[in-house]
């Protein structure tokens, strides 16, 4: 996020401090005023006491996690630069501790980097890859998106449990707003 | 709640998208109204911004977790809503009468469907571009065939490079929108619409160019560039219409000789709604 915060938000301060989520799918944002830092949010459902948080063992690229080609979650977590665009997401902000997830080794993809990744993904693919890759980068830009991609061991989890776990071991990165 | 799984981005709300159309949608499965259209759904979703043969994953995945609701459902309340139909009556007297979403309500009363389709097409309106593609879409796919949509597909193919205009009454301006925006969203909405028209139809007809139309669209989509694009899209526009008719005729289907008891211009048996 501080590449985010570099390029889009000059006056942007303490990103590593403060990014938002919220409960299931998540967003990179920051709305361009001084005192927002980097924001994203967990999509979550909320019904039945139920949150969607990533699923660890859906495996996919970042275009097919952008426009929920392989479901509605994944390996992946969304994340905003700007909390208004949250809404596409979910119901309520969370904030991102950045700094914890630095620190646990996931990796947070800042928007330019998944931009350009996706530009070069619809460049070089064809059939279904390009034109999801097209409207990936679409919405991405439009939600000035980012992704975090937990790295969790969970070869010794069993697939029942695997929602159960990542919810736990993700949630812990956020605060609500 | 997620905005692509709900019945603004759904083909069966064809007056609606996720930057157009405010108020109450109309949804042709349920035959209903949706009063909260970004909050509702059901397990017939058919998406709008994506070919539906390349979100077949999670098309599934949200056919499970929805199945056990009849009709419509509140995404997020997880609550059945039960079919309600559209009063003209009511839309006058509360001055909000939708001359698209009564339209929709009318299509299951239409005495031939793929008619008022095809009346559809060739508007720069963009909200009845929309609507268009949309109705399109429901009815290949429900038709499950190609023979009664090669006309209909002509129909949208030959304004491909039409840039749809809107009124600002039609764009869904949420909290911190600029109208400007929502209007490019909208225009690449209505185009990402018609162009999955054009790639289901090719699923259906197993023609390859047209089943990955996006592959022969180039630099000018992937920057968005709107005006880039307009002439590459009018190249396409020529050689995709001679796809379509060459497949058809290949096939017998291109006007037919019309059965005896059937209109002038030939009803094939599936276009008989």
């Amino acid at each position: 996020m501080r590449e985010i915060g570099r390029a889009g938000m000059a006056n942007t301060t303490d990103l590593s401090e403060r990014s938002e989520c919220a409960a299931g799918r998540s967003e990179v944002g920051g709305v361009g005023s001084r005192n927002i830092q980097r924001q994203g949010c967990i999509f979550s459902t909320r019904s039945e006491g139920r949150d969607h948080t990533a699923d660890l063992a859906n495996v996919c690229s970042y275009a097919e996690h952008i426009v929920h080609a392989r479901g509605k979650c994944t390996q992946y977590t969304s994340v905003t630069l700007d909390h208004q665009k949250c809404r596409d997401m979910g119901e309520a902000t969370y904030r991102l501790r950045r700094p914890e997830v630095d620190d646990a080794l996931h990796t947070v993809v800042e928007h330019p980097e998944l931009i350009k990744e996706l530009e070069s993904v619809a460049r070089s693919s064809d059939k279904d890859d390009k034109i999801r890759a097209v409207r990936a980068l679409q919405y991405a830009k439009q939600r000035l998106e980012g992704l975090v991609h937990w790295k969790i061991d969970i070869s010794s989890v069993a697939r029942k449990d695997l929602i159960e776990r990542a919810r736990s071991e993700v949630s812990k990165f956020f605060s609500r707003v | 709640m997620n905005i692509l799984f709900s019945c603004r981005n759904c083909v069966q709300n064809c007056a609606q998208g996720l930057n157009l159309g405010k108020g109450v949608g109309y949804c042709l499965q349920h035959d209903s109204i949706i009063h909260d259209s970004e909050d509702t759904t059901c397990k017939y979703l058919h998406r709008k911004d994506l070919p539906s043969f390349v979100v077949e994953e999670s098309a599934e995945e949200h056919r499970r977790e929805f199945w056990e609701f009849p009709y419509l459902v509140s995404m997020t309340a997880k609550r059945s809503l039960r079919p309600e139909w559209y009063s003209e009556k009511v839309g006058w007297e509360r001055r909000d009468f939708d001359s698209l979403i009564f339209l929709s309500s009318q299509y299951h009363r239409a005495p031939r469907a793929w008619v008022l389709i095809q009346s559809l097409s060739g508007r720069v309106d963009g909200r009845i571009s929309l609507l268009h593609a949309s109705m399109l879409r429901r009815y290949t796919s429900n038709c499950g065939s190609w023979k009664s949509s090669y006309k209909l597909i002509l129909g949208l193919i030959q304004e491909l490079d039409a840039t749809p205009s809107f009124s600002q009454a039609d764009l869904v301006v949420r909290e911190g929108d600029v109208i400007s925006e929502v209007n490019t969203q909208a225009t690449w909405e209505v185009f990402f619409t018609r162009l999955g028209a054009i790639q289901e139809y090719g699923w259906h007809s197993g023609i390859e160019e047209l089943r990955w139309a996006s592959d022969h669209l180039g630099d000018a989509l992937i920057a968005f560039d709107w005006s880039a694009l307009l002439p590459e899209l009018s190249k396409r526009r020529e050689d995709w219409m001679s796809s379509v008719i060459a497949h058809a005729k290949e096939n017998g289907q291109f006007f037919a000789e019309p059965k005896r008891d059937s209109a002038p211009d030939g009803d094939n048996d599936d276009e008989r709604r």
